[in-house]
């Protein structure tokens, strides 16, 4: 897991620590702002102009590199991430704009980034499933695609523990342990002589279940001191699971704080869900430097689309896929670097235009999964990026 | 002339029909490399036990009650397997099988979109039970424009994908051509040389004059389609552009025919539905159907193959290239020829296929060191949710208890019907799935994923549901239910686990077993009935209970 020795390093590691740190098990965190957040209240801000709004720009931990005034927070921990300003998703659908975020294609049946992943990263013996979604709402899609069910996302209603996770009640503890040695000698016996593989598989997921019940601490209250850092709100709560679900190794970890679709009242809302989400994610970051594991996490906040220029009459920004942004750090990305950017007013990317191929692109490289090779499936040949896109090299370490 | 030779010639005899052919159900034990008549081959089969369960489940996605196992296996008559696989064939119960499996197949879990799910049900059901020809199924799905709404419920292989051509298609191409062609939309596709872009626009140009036309007073959305418009496609990797007429894979483009004048039948506008003298999807239906096109029965043949048998003869289903071979060309050929005879009638097809002897190989290879080509044992086959969900309520006693509940209604008072005829079979049937349904539909949530791979996947949910969920010790705690009442009545613990086994597993316990769940069943004390049900929800996690064998 976490690489304690490069503890006080940061990013910048001696080529000794590379080395050792390439061993180690890549893990993900993404934090999914859901509805769009506007680029302008957040990571590329443009005061005084026409379209900027009334916000201003603070300076963070990164010489030249300004970000809202709304992440005081975040501000202070921008050396550890960079911002790639020159997205142009050419799409301003929500649904559109989610998917090519995940699966950096457009069209098609393709696992998302998490299943990616849970699929190439997880080690057999990882006890966790390999994709968790920690999320108040929203629908359960399929996530995986063409790959293995047990790398699908496991969806966690925030920090309620998954369904059926306990046991049923009045069962003494003797006839769950003898149970379960049945239930295995049953299986022994059926798999004398018949496929090995499809029986392990089951019996895995089985594995995998005693182990989520094993640790239904998780799901149990956090502790009041860490609740107090990460604020006693569902946002608070789902970074603070998260990070103790990094820690135990689930691969991949996401998060999503709702409510950035802000058709009307774009700049009230922005203050409420970007105050929430500044500490709250400053801390969980944070933390995960703090623990030595960044040099193996690749973090990334992300929306399916940014918001409009023109502001409208509710005063609100409505989809804008033109040209939006994303931050992201930790794992083999190089921090505090400005990639890209758009024009003085913010109306269209003026340098260096990526999409939602690249990114997933720049993803998978900066966690060691060579997304120009084809995917690890029989039968079939589909290579893991969209060979129409690369990755965004600049910001490879 | 020798004894051998004599044995030979009169097992040739037995085997050929009066005209001089062999069966077919022979000569897939030919091709498969299982000698069809060796002597006594009673040794070579699976046991009965093994054939109640398996070919109920294959045939009408659940296992067999304990009644029936007993009856079958203490019946002592030489044609018992084939009188149970007609019985079995000609039940609602198949059909209703047949509609869970073709829906998925066809419509890969779509959601609902304009057309109502229970109607298009309905009609695969009922298209399943009259058994109808697949080629006719297929003109169908293809040529209905939603308009009458009598056949409207067939249009939603093409609503449930909104005639978006990207998902169209690729529908088409894996559901009926056993190719997935979607690589090839943006370029020839990278790594199947057999895939190539003009295939893919071939398809799409039967299509692209096709559009979602919305009635504008009752906004009932159907499929018109205008008389002009061609394709044109550009490679994303060579740049270079194209075009191509309506085609059906490597066969001849069909070109549009010189229309004199009007080309329309109704002109399309806001209020009228385009209607064009010549139609291109109507080619379609015929063209992708015709005896020309060996994709289409080849596809058919292959899937209803890997329904029963576990594994197609081409893998992946929607695979079929150069570089992917058959394992068994020429049976593949014989497969699909012999539907051709038969009309597409997919029953006979299947009919053969379950009485060959390789459908009722053992699925336990009897030592280690054993022949590993495929089909000659038989497959591990995972249960589909459907199946699951089938199969978990007979296990637990509430499929039985539905049954007779509606047995009793149907045959008791002014509107009774008689229990031998056809009608009730098929009335009990659809008031049993209307209830079973509910239930089964929670099964399938946690079961069902859109994966189109025939892969088994097992995820750490689904074991927490079988091991955990509140709901199936729901069904086993509801007080009408059958078996535990017959569980409460037995003599003793060895007589209520025995009929537990052969209701959940449809076999008896060795001594061992009973053994074990005896001794499970004393740690709870004098709640037996507890202990009966903890047994059910154990064997109900099972490799044995989870995959057909």
């Amino acid at each position: 897991m976490g690489a304690s020795a490069a503890a006080g390093f940061g990013p910048l590691l001696t080529p000794a620590m590379a080395k050792q740190a390439k061993g180690q098990k890549k893990q993900i965190l993404q934090v999914y702002l859901q509805g769009g957040v506007s680029q302008f209240e957040s990571w590329d801000c443009k005061p005084g102009t026409k379209y900027g709004g009334p916000f201003r720009e603070i300076q963070t931990t990164v010489p030249g590199m300004k970000i809202c005034e709304l992440l005081p927070y975040t501000a202070q921990k921008m050396h550890l991430l960079s911002i790639i300003r020159s997205i142009n998703l050419k799409t301003n659908d929500h649904g559109v704009g989610r998917l090519f975020m995940e699966k950096g294609r457009t069209v098609g049946d393709y696992p998302y980034i998490g299943s990616v992943a849970s699929r190439y990263l997880k080690n057999t013996n990882d006890p966790l499933p390999g994709y968790i979604h920690i999320s108040t709402r929203g629908l359960t899609d399929n996530t995986t695609a063409f790959l293995e069910a047990q790398h699908g996302q496991m969806k966690l209603e925030g920090v309620a523990p998954p369904e059926n996770l306990l046991p049923r009640s009045g069962i003494p503890e003797s006839v769950l342990t003898k149970s379960e040695q049945f239930r295995l000698q049953l299986n022994k016996q059926f798999g004398t002589g018949r496929s090995k593989s499809l029986i392990d598989s089951y019996d895995a997921s089985f594995d995998q279940a005693s182990q989520l019940m094993a640790r239904k601490h998780l799901f149990e209250s956090q502790p009041k001191k860490d609740l107090n850092r990460y604020g006693h709100h569902p946002f608070g709560q789902n970074c603070l699971l998260a990070r103790r679900l990094l820690e135990e190794g689930v691969t991949c970890v996401k998060v999503t704080h709702h409510g950035y679709d802000t058709h009307a009242e774009n700049f009230n809302f922005h203050i409420e869900q970007l105050d929430e989400f500044d500490k709250t994610f400053a801390t969980l970051l944070g933390d995960i430097e703090d623990r030595g594991m960044l040099d193996n996490v690749l973090v990334m906040v992300y929306s399916e689309f940014g918001r409009t220029p023109k502001i409208n009459n509710k005063y609100g920004r409505d989809h804008w896929g033109a040209s939006c942004s994303i931050a992201l750090g930790g794992a083999g990305i190089q921090p505090g670097a400005i990639i890209g950017a758009t024009n003085a007013d913010g109306t269209e990317v003026s340098d260096r235009e990526v999409d939602g191929g690249h990114l997933f692109h720049t993803y998978m490289q900066a966690v060691g999964i060579n997304s120009t090779s084809d995917h690890d499936i029989p039968g079939r040949s589909v290579p893991i990026g969209d060979p129409a896109a690369s990755a965004i090299e600049e910001l490879l370490a | 002339m020798n004894r051998m030779m004599l044995m030979l010639l009169v097992m040739f005899a037995l085997v050929t029909t009066v005209e001089g052919q062999e069966l077919l159900r022979d000569r897939i034990d030919t091709e498969i490399g299982l000698n069809p008549v060796t002597g006594d081959d009673s040794q070579s089969v699976c046991t009965d036990f093994e054939f109640i369960r398996r070919v109920y489940i294959d045939v009408t996605g659940r296992h067999p009650t304990a009644e029936a196992v007993v009856t079958f296996v203490s019946d002592q008559s030489q044609k018992k397997r084939e009188q149970l696989i007609d019985q079995l064939l000609s039940s609602p119960e198949h059909a209703r099988r047949l509609q869970h499996h073709f829906d998925v197949v066809l419509l890969q879990r779509l959601p609902k979109k304009q057309i109502d799910l229970a109607n298009w049900q309905q009609y695969l059901f009922e298209s399943m039970h009259s058994n109808k020809p697949w080629n006719q199924l297929v003109q169908e799905l293809l040529t209905v424009d939603g308009t009458d709404a009598a056949t409207r419920p067939a249009a939603r292989f093409i609503l449930a994908r909104e005639l978006k051509r990207e998902e169209t298609v690729r529908a088409i191409g894996q559901t009926l051509l056993g190719r997935d062609l979607q690589c090839a939309q943006c370029h020839d596709h990278p790594s199947v040389g057999d895939y190539l872009q003009r295939h893919y626009y071939g398809i799409s140009a039967f299509l692209s004059r096709s559009y979602l036309f919305t009635d504008p007073k009752s906004k009932v959305v159907s499929i018109g389609e205008k008389a002009d418009g061609d394709v044109k496609f550009t490679s994303v990797f060579t740049n270079e552009e194209d075009a191509t007429s309506p085609r059906i894979l490597d066969l001849d483009a069909i070109d549009d025919p010189t229309i004199e004048e009007e080309p329309y039948v109704v002109k399309p506008d806001n209020n009228n539905r385009g209607v064009p003298k010549y139609s291109r999807r109507l080619q379609l239906a015929s063209e992708l159907t015709s005896g020309a096109n060996s994709a289409f029965r080849l596809n058919i043949a292959n899937r209803t193959w890997a329904l029963y048998m576990g594994r197609g003869i081409v893998e992946p289903l929607d695979m079929f290239h150069a570089d992917n071979p058959p394992s068994h060309p020429r049976l593949l050929e014989e497969l699909a020829q012999f539907l051709v005879d038969q009309n597409y009638d997919l029953r006979m097809l299947t009919r053969e296929i379950l009485l060959s002897k390789t459908y009722q190989q053992p699925s336990k290879r009897p030592s280690e060191s054993q022949n590993s080509e495929p089909f000659v044992i038989a497959e591990l086959k995972p249960l589909s949710p459907e199946q699951l969900g089938l199969c978990l309520l007979q296990a637990t006693g509430v499929l039985q208890t539905i049954y007779e509940k509606h047995r009793v209604a149907l045959t008791e008072g002014e509107d009774a019907i008689d229990e031998t005829t056809a009608e009730f079979k098929t009335n009990l049937e659809a008031a049993v799935n209307k209830e079973a349904t509910t239930h089964v539909d929670k099964v399938v949530r946690t079961f069902a994923s859109a994966n189109q791979s025939s892969r088994f996947d097992a995820a750490a949910n689904q074991a927490l549901f079988l091991l955990n969920s509140p709901l199936i010790q729901e069904w086993l705690d509801q007080p009408e239910n059958l078996l535990i009442k017959k569980l409460k009545s037995a003599e003793n613990v060895s007589e209520a686990l025995s009929h537990v086994y052969i209701t959940v597993l449809s076999r008896n316990p060795s001594s061992d077993e009973l053994d074990l769940a005896s001794d499970l069943v004393r740690e709870f004390d004098s709640e037996q009935v507890a202990g009966y049900q903890h047994i059910i929800r154990l064997l109900i996690c099972s490799a044995e209970f989870r995959f057909n064998h």
